[in-house]
This record gives C-alpha cells, sequence and structure tokens, in this order.
C-alpha cells in the first residue's frame, strides 16, 4: 500500500498513513454527503409530503352545474276515455303540456307527464290511470255536477264529464287542472322549491335529513311506577303495510320500551274549573326531560320518537289538556311526536292498567301521521301510492342535488386548504358517487322506475358523505406544516451539525493543502 | 380599549333602566326575538389540562356541562372532552367532588356525568376530527358530533393558552388557523346553522380572531398579553377552585331556565373588567343576528319546535283496508320482531386462522428436524 502512496510525488514530505486515512476520510464525507443529499432528502420529502389524489373536478363541476338538465321525469299516466267523450289522448297531452309550460315554465323536459292510451291491462297500483266517465242528463239526475274521484288505495282517479264540459278543450282544461293543481301539485311546488335551492313551504324544517336507515322507537313514559302492560305489538303491526311501501326509500327498524317514574321538569297547574290539568302550548317545547328519561338509543343511525305519556292522574281520573287545542298530541320537528294519554274509563285502585289493542290504534293513526310528515310525504292525495311516488321523485332530486353538493364543498375544500391530505380512498368513494348519479339518471330515463333510481341516489349520497368523511383526511393529523421542521430537529440537527462540521474540516483541508502543495512547488 | 368595558356598563344600566326584562311578556318577546332556524342543539365542552393544580379548568368545563344539561340538551348532544383526574385524585380532601366556589354548595362532578373523551383522549387530533366528523366508521354515535345545517352548536375550550394556541395536556397544542380551518370545513359540509364559541385562557381572545366561516359568535376571557385569572382559592382544597370569567358566566346562568327568554346580552353584560379583572372580547362580525335578540336558550338549551297542527286519521286504516272496508290479510302473517335465541358455542376457538396450512405429517418431521438440529447443535457444542 505504501507503494501506491509513494508514486503520488506531490505528497512525497507526509507521512504516507497520514495521507491515506486523509483520502479514506474524504472518500467518507463524500459517500455520506451523497447518501444525505441524493437518498436522505428525497425520503425526507415523500415521507412529509402530503398525499393529494386527483379528484374529478370538471365532472362534479359539470354535474351539478347541469344537474337539471340532466333530470328528465316523464310521468307515465295511462287514460281510459270511453267512445261517449269526444276526446283524444293527443289532444290531451297537448293541452297539458300546454297548462304546464304556463305554471311552471322552468320545468320544460325536467319534468313532463305521458299520457298513455288505453288503461284495460293496466295495474292502478303500479301506474297512474285516469279513467273518464260520462254522467248524461238523467230522469233522476237533472243536472250532474262534474265530480273527481281519487282513490285512497291505489294510483287511480276517476273524472266524471257532464254534458256542460263536454267539448275538447274543456275536458282538457278539467284533466290538467286535476293533474297539475291536485294530484301533483305538492310534487311541483316542493321540486321547484329544491331546485331554487329554498326549503319548500310545507317543510318548516319538520322533514328529518334523509337517512337510507332510520329507527323507530316506541316509547311509553309512565309518570309513577306501577306497571302497565300495553299490546304495542299488535298495534304495530298496522304500520307494516306502509314500511313495506317505503322499503326503497329507507330500512326501518322498530323497537318498543316502557320507563317508569318519568317526570316532567316542571309542575302543571291544576285547572278546577275544567277538571283537568292544563299544560300551556309554551311547555310542550320543554316537555321532554331529556335529562332523566333515557331517549338515546346509541345507534348510528337517526331515530323517530313516538313518546305516549301516562300521567299518574289516570288513577284520579283527571285528565290532561293543552291548552287552546283540541288534540292531544304534538310534533317535535325533526324528532318525533308526542301523545299524551287520558284513560277514559276510571281506573279501578288494584287493577293492573293496560293500553289495550283499540285504545292504541287511534295513538298509531296520530303517528303514523306524524311519521309521515317526518319523512316529508305530500298531504295530498291521501293514497299513500300516489304519495310515496312522489316522495321518491323529490328524494331522488334532493339527493343527487346533496350529493353534488357534497363533493363540490369537497373539491372547494381541497382547492382552498393546501395542507390537507386528498387519500385514494376519497378519491375511490368519489367516483363511486359519481357513477351512482349516472346510474340513477340512467335508471330514470329508460324506464322512469322512481324506486330503483331514488334507491341508487341514495347511494350516491351515502358514498359522496364518506368521501368527504374519510378518516385520513384531517388536516392536523400530526403536525402542521410550520412545526414540521421543529418535529424533525432533534433528527436532523445532530446529523445535519456532524455534516457541516466534517465539510467545513475537508474545506480547510483541502485549502491548506493545495497551499503546502504550492509551497513544495 | 379600556373604555369598552365601561361603554358596556353604562349600556347595560341604560338598558336595564329603560327595559326591566320581567315586563316584556312572552308573546312580545316572541315577536322581539329573531328566529334561529335551528332543530337541534350540541354542546362541545372541552378542559385542555391536566393535574392537580388544574382543578380549575375542570371546575370550568363542568359548570358548563352543569349548564346545559340542565337546560335540557340530552348527554347524547353534549360531547365532554376532559382529563377526569381531579375528583378522585388522591390530593382531594372531598374525594369525587368538584367544587366551583369554596363554599362546597355545587358539587359540579355530581352523580351522573357523562364523559366522552377522557385522559390522554383529549388530543389536538381528537378535538379536530371530532369537529369535522372524520372517524373510523366503527366510532360510537356517542362520541361524535352528528350535527346538520340545523344545529346550534355551543362549543367551550378552557386550559392554559398563549398567543393563537392553546395547550393540550402539556404535549401538543392547537393553533387558531386549525380551529378555523376546521370551522370551514363544518360550513361547507353544512354542519351547523350557528355556532357559539366561548374561550376562558391566558390570551383567549387570539384564538378567535382568524375564523372566517360566517355565523360564529365568538367570546374570549382575555386579551392578548393578558392572563385569564382564577377567582379564589379554597383553602381546604388548597388550590384555585374556578376562573373568575366562567365564575361569572355560571352565576348568570344558573338563573336562566330552560324556557327563559332571558337573551346573550344579558350575559355578555356581566363581562365587565371589574369582574373577569382582564378584558373579554366578544366577536359578532361573522353573527348574523343581533345579540340582543339572541336568546341563551338558542345555544345553551334545547327548546325544540313543536307544531300542533291537526293530524290525519286515517292513514293507518287505509293502509290496512282495502276498497271494501276489509282487512288485508298480509300483515296478520308477519310478526314485527322475531326473536331468535342467539347461539353461543365454545367451538369457536377451532376456527381460528391458521397462517400457513401444514399437514399433520409435514408438521411432525418438522418437529422432529428442529430437535435433531437442536440436539447436534448442543452435541458440537460441548464437544467445542
Amino acid at each position: 500500500m505504501p507503494q501506491t502512496v509513494l508514486n503520488d510525488g506531490s505528497l512525497n514530505s507526509r507521512d504516507p498513513v497520514q495521507t491515506t486515512i486523509q483520502t479514506v476520510r474524504r472518500i467518507i464525507v463524500f459517500i455520506v454527503l451523497l447518501l444525505v443529499v441524493g437518498f436522505g432528502y428525497p425520503v425526507f420529502f415523500f415521507t412529509t409530503s402530503i398525499y393529494r389524489a386527483d379528484l374529478p373536478v370538471d365532472e362534479i363541476n359539470e354535474f351539478s352545474q347541469f344537474l337539471k338538465q340532466k333530470i328528465h321525469y316523464k310521468i307515465p299516466v295511462y287514460l281510459d276515455i270511453p267512445s261517449t267523450i269526444q276526446y283524444s289522448t293527443t289532444e290531451a297531452q297537448s293541452h297539458l303540456n300546454e297548462a304546464l309550460s304556463k305554471a311552471y315554465p322552468e320545468f320544460a323536459d325536467f319534468w313532463t307527464i305521458d299520457l298513455i292510451e288505453g288503461a284495460k291491462d293496466i295495474d292502478p297500483k303500479e301506474e297512474y290511470v285516469v279513467r273518464f266517465e260520462y254522467v248524461p242528463k238523467t230522469s233522476e239526475n237533472e243536472s250532474p255536477q262534474e265530480a273527481i274521484e281519487i282513490s285512497p288505495h291505489s294510483k287511480e282517479s276517476k273524472l266524471f264529464i257532464t254534458d256542460a264540459i263536454n267539448k275538447g278543450t274543456l275536458v282538457g282544461h278539467f284533466l290538467s287542472s286535476v293533474l297539475i293543481d291536485m294530484i301533483f301539485k305538492e310534487e311541483l311546488a316542493d321540486l321547484s322549491a329544491v331546485l331554487a335551492g329554498k326549503q319548500s313551504s310545507a317543510d318548516k324544517n319538520i322533514v328529518l335529513p334523509y337517512s337510507a336507515n332510520y329507527n323507530l322507537v316506541f316509547s311509553l313514559f309512565v309518570e309513577n311506577g306501577r306497571s302497565i302492560d300495553w299490546q304495542i305489538d299488535q298495534s304495530i303491526r298496522q304500520f307494516q303495510p306502509i314500511l313495506d311501501k317505503l322499503s326503497h326509500f329507507a330500512n326501518f327498524s322498530i323497537s318498543t320500551q316502557v320507563q317508569y317514574y318519568s317526570k316532567l321538569s316542571k309542575d302543571l297547574t291544576f285547572n278546577e274549573s275544567r277538571g283537568a290539568y292544563i299544560l300551556q302550548e309554551s311547555d310542550l317545547a320543554t316537555f321532554i326531560n331529556f335529562g332523566d328519561w333515557n331517549l338515546d338509543t346509541h345507534d348510528m343511525n337517526p331515530s323517530i320518537n313516538f313518546i305516549i305519556y301516562f300521567p299518574e292522574s289516570n288513577y284520579e281520573s283527571k285528565p290532561w289538556f293543552i291548552e287552546n287545542i283540541d288534540s292531544n298530541a304534538f310534533l317535535v320537528k325533526q324528532w318525533g311526536g308526542v301523545y299524551i294519554f287520558n284513560k277514559d274509563r276510571p281506573v279501578l285502585n288494584d287493577s293492573k292498567v293496560s293500553l289495550v289493542e283499540s285504545e292504541l290504534n287511534p295513538i298509531m293513526e296520530t303517528f303514523a301521521s306524524q311519521l309521515f310528515q317526518l319523512l316529508g310525504l305530500p298531504s295530498f292525495p291521501k293514497s299513500p301510492y300516489m304519495r310515496i311516488d312522489s316522495l321518491s321523485r323529490i328524494t331522488l332530486l334532493k339527493n343527487l342535488k346533496k350529493s353534488l353538493d357534497n363533493l363540490r364543498s369537497l373539491v372547494k375544500l381541497t382547492e382552498s386548504l393546501d395542507e390537507i391530505s386528498i387519500p385514494e380512498l376519497t378519491k375511490e368513494h368519489v367516483l363511486e358517487s359519481l357513477s351512482f348519479i349516472k346510474n340513477a339518471l340512467i335508471k330514470l330515463d329508460v324506464s322512469q322506475d322512481y324506486h330503483a333510481a331514488m334507491t341508487l341516489s341514495a347511494q350516491a349520497l351515502k358514498n359522496s358523505d364518506r368521501a368527504f368523511f374519510e378518516k385520513e383526511m384531517v388536516q392536523q393529523a400530526y403536525f402542521p406544516s410550520e412545526h414540521r421542521l421543529a418535529v424533525f430537529l432533534p433528527l436532523l440537527g445532530p446529523v445535519g451539525s456532524i455534516l457541516t462540521i466534517a465539510l467545513l474540516k475537508l474545506l480547510m483541508d483541502l485549502k491548506s493543502s493545495r497551499k503546502s502543495k504550492k509551497k513544495t512547488e | 380599549m379600556l373604555v369598552i368595558p365601561v361603554v358596556i356598563y353604562i349600556l347595560s344600566l341604560l338598558t336595564a333602566i329603560i327595559a326591566d326584562p320581567n315586563v316584556v311578556t312572552t308573546d312580545e318577546a316572541e315577536t322581539i326575538i329573531s328566529e334561529s332556524r335551528h332543530t337541534n342543539n350540541w354542546a362541545v365542552l372541552v378542559s385542555t389540562s391536566r393535574f392537580w393544580f388544574n382543578y380549575r379548568h375542570m371546575a370550568n368545563v363542568l359548570s358548563l356541562y352543569r349548564t346545559v344539561k340542565r337546560l335540557g340538551i340530552p348527554d347524547s348532544q353534549i360531547i365532554l372532552m376532559l382529563s377526569d383526574d381531579i375528583a378522585c385524585n388522591a390530593r382531594n380532601a372531598f374525594p369525587g367532588t368538584v367544587f366551583n366556589n369554596m363554599d362546597q354548595a355545587l358539587d359540579l362532578y355530581g352523580d351522573s356525568i357523562e364523559v366522552d373523551y377522557r385522559g390522554y383522549e383529549v388530543t389536538v387530533e381528537n378535538f379536530i376530527r371530532l369537529l369535522t366528523d372524520r372517524w373510523d366508521p366503527d366510532h360510537p354515535r356517542s362520541k361524535r358530533l352528528l350535527t346538520d345545517e340545523n344545529s346550534n352548536i355551543f362549543i367551550y375550550l378552557t386550559g392554559h393558552g398563549g398567543n393563537e394556541f392553546l395547550k393540550f395536556q402539556d404535549a401538543e397544542e392547537i393553533g387558531s388557523y386549525d380551529i378555523a380551518d376546521a370551522f370551514e370545513q363544518m360550513h361547507e359540509k353544512k354542519r351547523y346553522n350557528e355556532i357559539f364559541f366561548m374561550i376562558d385562557t391566558c390570551q383567549a381572545n387570539t384564538m378567535y380572531e382568524r375564523f372566517y366561516s360566517p355565523n360564529i359568535l365568538a367570546v374570549g376571557s382575555s386579551r392578548l398579553d393578558e392572563s385569564s385569572y382564577s377567582h379564589h382559592s379554597d383553602m381546604d382544597i388548597g388550590v384555585a377552585v374556578i376562573d373568575r370569567f366562567t365564575y361569572y358566566t355560571l352565576d348568570f346562568l344558573e338563573k336562566v331556565d330552560k324556557d327563559s327568554k332571558q337573551t346573550m346580552d344579558k350575559l355578555f353584560d356581566v363581562y365587565t373588567y371589574q369582574n373577569v379583572h382582564s378584558n373579554p372580547g366578544i366577536r359578532t362580525d361573522l353573527f348574523k343576528r343581533d345579540v340582543s335578540k339572541v336568546l341563551i336558550t338558542d345555544f345553551l338549551g334545547n327548546v325544540q319546535n313543536v307544531v300542533v297542527d291537526d293530524v290525519e286519521k286515517d292513514i293507518l286504516y287505509n293502509a290496512n283496508h282495502d276498497e271494501k272496508g276489509e282487512v288485508l290479510a298480509q300483515n296478520e302473517s308477519k310478526p314485527i320482531v322475531s326473536y331468535s335465541t342467539i347461539q353461543i358455542s365454545f367451538d369457536s376457538e377451532d376456527d381460528s386462522h391458521v397462517l400457513t396450512e401444514l399437514s399433520p405429517e409435514f408438521q411432525r418431521l418438522a418437529g422432529l428436524l428442529t430437535l435433531l438440529f437442536v440436539l447436534a447443535l448442543w452435541l458440537t457444542a460441548k464437544q467445542a
């Protein structure tokens, strides 16, 4: 080894071992420097950089901008026109379109009714059917009246046409006013409100936010501790047909409970003249005693609560009334319903009270009506088939709009906060949500299947929520970027300082060796 | 800037003279008070300190917990974050209690407090996750802030703060930008209708100055470079029991009922320099309503909106009967709830996953080989 050093004539004056060490040192410093710059820095950079997946921003913007243009409601209505009435379906269609564009000019191409001739083989529970009936003047009925009959059990309605209006245009007027101003009135109003981004007039914050699962909790709160039987199982069964019809809308799970010793937070005053306890209307807002009554289901899905309150004064045959109001029930917005139960017949002292089915059924009717309000079903027409159909169409639009709102918020957020990470899962959920939106629109276009399209829109909503609430998307997960250097200083400090000192020493060495070189020369 | 509290004080005197709140009837009050449009109330109460000498921070947060609960917010809608190491601290002369006053009249710990995030769970990350609701799918409901666009949220923070930061348990800190950005995310996702943000720390007012999302009303206990002072010490307990700001807040709120029509500005009137010994700040520029028309119960209570309209009477009847009034048979056969027995078996252990599947012959062979290998090692080692 010394021989190789000796070959180097310029270093002859130095100790050969020293020079070897020096060269090795220089090589080491160089390698470490290379490692730090070439390997350490990229590793540091990549491990501390924030992952931001590319979101389909253009697609989201396009969808949310042109959502209305992409939805085409074309509701089929089957007409059954007897030969005694001089009117054709094509005439009816043009009359209806005219009336609709007058009432809702913004709905062109978005919401139309497709009149189809012939209702022979159509199941009125599946499709809208309008039957015309000619009522001639007879000896029994000198001046027959025009009339409408909307079935509460199906999607069928009947129009009774008299001689007075048995002319093309008048029949057309009659038909379009029945359809636009009665059967689809609330739906049209709601849809137009949703499109405008306003709350629908009927809503007033009553309707619960949409969820694909709800808990229906029926509770009996008893003021004292005397045990009570209630035949709730039989009564609840009455809800089943309605819940079955709503099965595409949401999944309802029912539970019941009885709680004793449930006092109100306020004492009531006894009104001698009326022989009853009087609840003021203003007391209803704080009627439910959240401090003492356990109403928590610990379930992720929202609960709709229905409470029957059984006051102790029932044992003394003293009823409870709400001041100025006939009914004993009230609805709590976005929460549920309450019914204050007054026993009709006096209770014998030692007997066990039981609420039998015949007593519970009217209460269940009240709760059903409240449930309809809380879910946002239109209040007209009576037929649940028509209402649920309307609800599906409204909810479809609401869900699509909300999903796109969510996605747009997400985009806006990622643009305004540059330090927030966008994990791959978020992107996946966004894409999934978009594909559900597309599928819902296709379903609508191809088959006008509102129920299936609504279910798809619910999926879109769920996925857009997931995208927004993705766990990894926490900006301040470990440290803000201003603190990044501070966090890594204990690691970078020692390494960095040693390296800098070594570099300095190397440079100084080089300098001095160059000087000595010059001297020797 | 000392003028402000004085002005507020004079104004409050004036308003008290001009309009005695007791004279206003409820009907009038309802027309005066602007609508909040919320349907549910939530509260997030956080004490970020640990250890015995921070007794007062726990008393602070429990004061507000007591109030929101008394005013009707259900426990499922209160998120309480605190270290919870005071009531049962070895140094506590009165185990199981936390008092707000040396008269020891009000046990804030009580017998039914529900702490959602306890001890080392009180972290910046959890707080931010809570606000933005970014959790694992299996995070329990009771520990989540499941608000929507109709929710009013009351957020109370107490602990040791500084210029634009609040320390979490001596380990980390949250910056004012972090909270502001979290609120913006909540606003984007329509997670609130209005927020009432209250903070009792040193230099507390610096914490809300970065907010930029709408509909936030913010109150802080002290300005930049000011401390938030404690009210008094209890010699039996040996430490300061509560901070001045929160003491006077609780003092005021104890007189508020569930359905009170008391307004927010009356609460703010309590925050004088004489009371708090620092300059409390109130930020209203993001808030649309006039604070003199905002009810205390819009944020701290749970006054529910009720509807007493007539109800329909025949929905279920129609659903269960056909045109002729006959009962439809479909509902008779279906039981509502089918109780099924839950089967528990101890065999499930056998089904547990095996990392690699080996035939028993191979297992035996492998065991034998290992034994031989160990024996060989032992023998060679002995020779050496």
